[in-house]
């Protein structure tokens, strides 16, 4: 019934989503004034071959989020923007959340499988490997300019996690910022935020961007949980344990070629859902994790005439630190309480160089050398001094790349691709290759052939934990071979469509080993095969808005079992539309996604301990946002989330007891933002 | 239940209305060749040509070496005039004369070959628009580029003036310094 009902509230408003722009009068974009043309977004993409291309010649399906978009639709967090695009799916087990991509989504894995940029440099981290895309990111969507999601493998150019998807957030600069505002935001939740930013460029060239962010959220007051629905837990109800704060910072200088960038990101969640073993409902002890990300980066890149050289120097530093209540007398003593601490670090030295010969061939080749200075874990207990382990780890890689992009005619491009990475354990070679055919210019036919990989991360290789095999672990490996279509229609529409068959092998995989501490290890075993088919239809309206549906049927099952994997959607749809409202210079945007129903990871029954897989139902939300200017200096904004109050759980990792996790219901935020612009 | 979906039922029927009456939802979908050709018609809107090079039968706008831009400006000019003439788009070739274009487009080029065709126009009036890198720092008068994936544009003032063109002080405050 609800699965239905849901299914149809999705179906109309994508429905309304396809017929308004069907419905709106097209105009000719030699009658736009320059302030128009200004505004519309040329679908250029930096992140699939290093340097800035027009998406229909890119070697891979890519699509854009924009700084507009973000605002216009309420997005607060990377995963929100993600939730956006097409066949992207993310859930949340009320700590971190998981990007699902082509099936891909399984609970439990830290995001390492997909890259995650920050203006073209790395931020997975180096202990767990993780694109972290909540609020822990450390940087606020209100300071992105635009976030490009590049779907598909791409270890040929970035090495490590560039595995299903690359996304790559480019911040905002001080001329788009152009001046100064205050915004503060209130929602239900007991939730508030209080940003402030400054920007411009300068007269002397100089331009400066600068911004602060404060939220908490008290979250879900009494959350119910039927899996520990027994007296001595409270009857399943963890009471005030789903509070998150987060606190952001970014700054950004730049003058001519170079471009220094700084964020700090600190973010705090209380996590209700007793995962680990812990204590339901501890209220003396939370669970709880706090993860702290800072990057200052140097960029720089100057042009001699055809030849265009950059350089780069990075500096990360990822920081974890989790709290865990297994034993807590009833005055508060903490017998045992579990306190883990991940620190990551790292200097990254990068040079490229671009070369067009003769306007037929461009080439990029560079080098990259890593030093991982921190790649640490360590477990302590409360009142204990002696460490329960201690594991502090350092490494270095190097990388070497080569890409070159041949425009055999002008209806013709073949595209290559090359990197060595070499590791202290094991070195690799990863090949791409696409073959774009452009009838026109408004059309490509795009075949795309990649390979990817992902190496070990540290928390897999904690000895400590999974025993010595883990010593033995080696990359897992991916290979894709992918079709897409891509057009434009009339100068207004524009449509997408890609089908594609997946071949990942050696995945890292917990199995069963009693010898090791936490009786289970980490082997190169998995298989996994998957295809689908995606479709796109975008449609821009005056002013950047645009109306937006997408489709993705897909299909990933594991090679042995022919099982589907968990979190895997066989259908995932969207429908977005931004549009002026009633009054003047507002916006409504309306937007709507549904998943078809999930399955579960294999969870051991507490009774009898025979392994079973469930599965959670097909979901749609809803959510719409009101943009309101009031006069020039004013901005009224005001939001709801899961607007028909939809019902639905994302499924979890084996780590919890809990086989799914309730997602929040309707959510509502207002805000205010007060505006000067520079001179 | 009931209730909810006539919320949404309303919701999508106000909506589509609010669509069919804003004069502002106006469809546009643009590929890059098209948005060029729309910037290069509004330049040749704001520049003004010396009384004696536009007394002839059409605007002739030319492409060198871009096809796709061409083909754009084609469809963007049909039925369409610039000072007062009708506006025909031709492609020429690197070598042939170009004297007799109002406007001159030209793209993948080495700079100093984009610089060389410049020169040879001895700074007969032609508006020329490029999106080489360095193309204004070459003589040329006006260079596209890309900020935030939105396109922008350069305007070296000199190149036009010594060109006897007088480019309008609207185009002037949305270019970007050089």
């Amino acid at each position: 019934m609800s699965a239905l009902l849901s299914f149809k509230r999705t179906a109309c408003a994508l429905a309304c989503a396809v017929a308004l722009p069907i419905v709106a009068a097209a105009q000719s974009l030699t009658d736009l004034s320059l302030e128009d043309l200004m505004q519309i977004d040329a679908g250029q993409v930096f992140g699939a071959s290093e340097r800035l291309q027009p998406a229909i010649e890119a070697p891979a399906s890519v699509s854009f989020i924009t700084a507009q978009e973000i605002s216009r639709y309420g997005y607060r967090t990377l995963a929100d923007v993600l939730r956006a695009v097409r066949g992207v799916y993310v859930s949340n087990d009320r700590n971190f959340s998981l990007v699902g991509i082509r099936g891909f989504g399984k609970p439990g894995d830290y995001n390492s499988r997909i890259l995650l940029l920050v203006n073209g440099h790395r931020v997975n981290d180096n202990v767990f490997g993780q694109a972290e895309v909540g609020a822990e990111f450390g940087l606020d969507p209100a300071m992105f300019e635009r976030v490009e999601i590049i779907r598909g493998p791409a270890s040929s150019l970035y090495g490590d996690s560039a595995f299903f998807a690359v996304v790559n957030v480019i911040t905002r600069s001080g001329a788009a910022l152009g001046g100064s505002s205050v915004t503060v935001e209130s929602g239900t939740l007991g939730t508030r935020l209080v940003r402030s930013s400054t920007g411009q460029r300068l007269p002397n060239g100089v331009d400066l961007a600068l911004s602060g962010t404060y939220e908490h959220s008290d979250g879900v007051s009494r959350l119910f949980f039927p899996a520990f629905n027994a007296p001595e837990t409270n009857n399943g109800i963890a009471e005030g344990l789903d509070a998150e704060g987060s606190k952001q910072f970014y700054g950004r200088v730049s003058k001519g070629g170079l471009t220094i960038t700084t964020m700090y990101g600190t973010r705090r969640r209380d996590i209700p859902t007793a995962s680990s073993q812990t204590l339901f409902n501890q209220q003396l002890w939370h669970e709880e994790t706090t993860d702290r990300h800072g990057l200052f980066d140097a960029d720089y890149g100057r042009s001699f005439g055809d030849t265009r050289l950059t350089l780069r120097g990075s500096y990360d530093r990822f920081s974890y630190s989790g709290n865990y209540p297994f034993a807590v007398e009833s005055d508060g003593t903490p017998t045992m309480v579990g306190q883990t601490e991940g620190l990551g670090s790292r200097w990254t030295a990068t040079a490229g160089v671009t070369r067009t010969f003769r306007n037929r061939h461009t080439l990029r080749a560079g080098a990259e050398f890593i030093d991982n200075l921190h790649q640490d874990q360590r477990a302590t207990f409360v009142n204990v001094t002696e460490p329960f382990f201690d594991l502090p780890y350092s490494s270095t890689q190097q990388a070497l790349y080569v890409q070159n992009e041949t425009k055999l005619t002008h209806w013709l491009i073949a595209n290559g691709g090359l990197r060595y990475d070499r590791y202290e354990q094991f070195d690799r070679v990863t090949p791409r290759a696409a073959i774009i055919v452009l009838p026109s210019s408004a059309q490509s036919f795009k075949y795309l052939y990649g390979g990817a990989f992902r190496a070990p991360n540290f928390y897999e290789l904690n000895d400590f934990y999974f025993g010595d095999r883990v010593h033995a672990l080696r990359p897992e490996a991916i290979d894709t071979h992918e079709f897409v279509w891509e057009r434009y229609f009339n100068d207004r529409l524009r449509t997408a469509v890609s089908t594609y068959w997946y071949k990942a092998d050696r995945l890292i995989t917990l199995v069963l080993d009693e010898n090791t501490f936490l009786g289970a290890t980490f082997v190169n075993q998995g298989q996994v095969r998957a295809k689908g088919l995606e479709v796109e239809a975008q449609v821009r309206l005056r002013g950047e808005s645009r109306a937006l549906v997408s489709y993705a049927l897909q299909h990933a099952a594991d090679h042995e079992t022919g099982a589907e994997l968990p979190n895997s959607p066989r259908h995932v749809a969207k429908g977005r539309v931004s549009l002026p409202g009633p009054i003047g210079r507002s916006f409504i945007s309306l937007e709507a996604q549904y998943l078809s129903s999930r399955a579960t990871s294999p969870h051991p029954d507490p009774g009898n301990g025979v392994v079973s897989t469930g599965s959670v139902g097909a979901a749609a939300t809803v959510n719409v946002t009101l943009v309101q200017p009031i006069g020039r200096a004013w901005e009224l904004t005001g939001g709801i989330r899961n607007l028909f109050d939809t019902t639905y759980a994302d499924p979890v990792s084996d780590q919890h007891v809990q086989e799914a996790v309730e997602q929040n219901g309707r959510t509502a935020r207002v805000g205010l933002t007060w505006k000067f612009q520079a001179k | 239940m009931r209730g909810r979906i006539h919320a949404l039922v309303s919701l999508a029927i106000a909506a589509c209305v609010l669509a069919l009456l804003s004069r502002n939802a106006l469809a546009q979908d643009v590929t890059e060749p098209a948005l060029k050709a729309a910037f290069i018609y509004n330049f040749a809107r704001f520049t003004t040509w010396p009384t004696e090079a536009t007394a002839v039968d059409s605007f002739q706008i030319c492409v060198l070496n871009d096809s796709a831009v061409a083909e754009a400006l084609e469809r963007a000019v049909a039925g369409r005039s610039l000072t007062e003439r009708p506006v025909s788009v031709t492609s020429v070739a690197a070598m042939a004369p170009k004297k007799a274009c109002r406007v001159l487009y030209m793209a993948g080029l080495p700079v100093a070959r984009a610089a060389e065709v410049v020169a040879d126009l001895h700074d007969a009036p032609v508006l020329t628009i490029s999106n080489i890198d360095g193309f204004v720092s070459a003589g040329g008068m006006t260079q596209f580029f890309f900020e935030h994936g939105q396109l922008r544009f350069r305007i070296r003032l000199e190149s036009a003036k010594r060109a006897g063109l007088q480019i309008s002080s609207r185009l002037l405050i949305m270019a970007r310094p050089q």
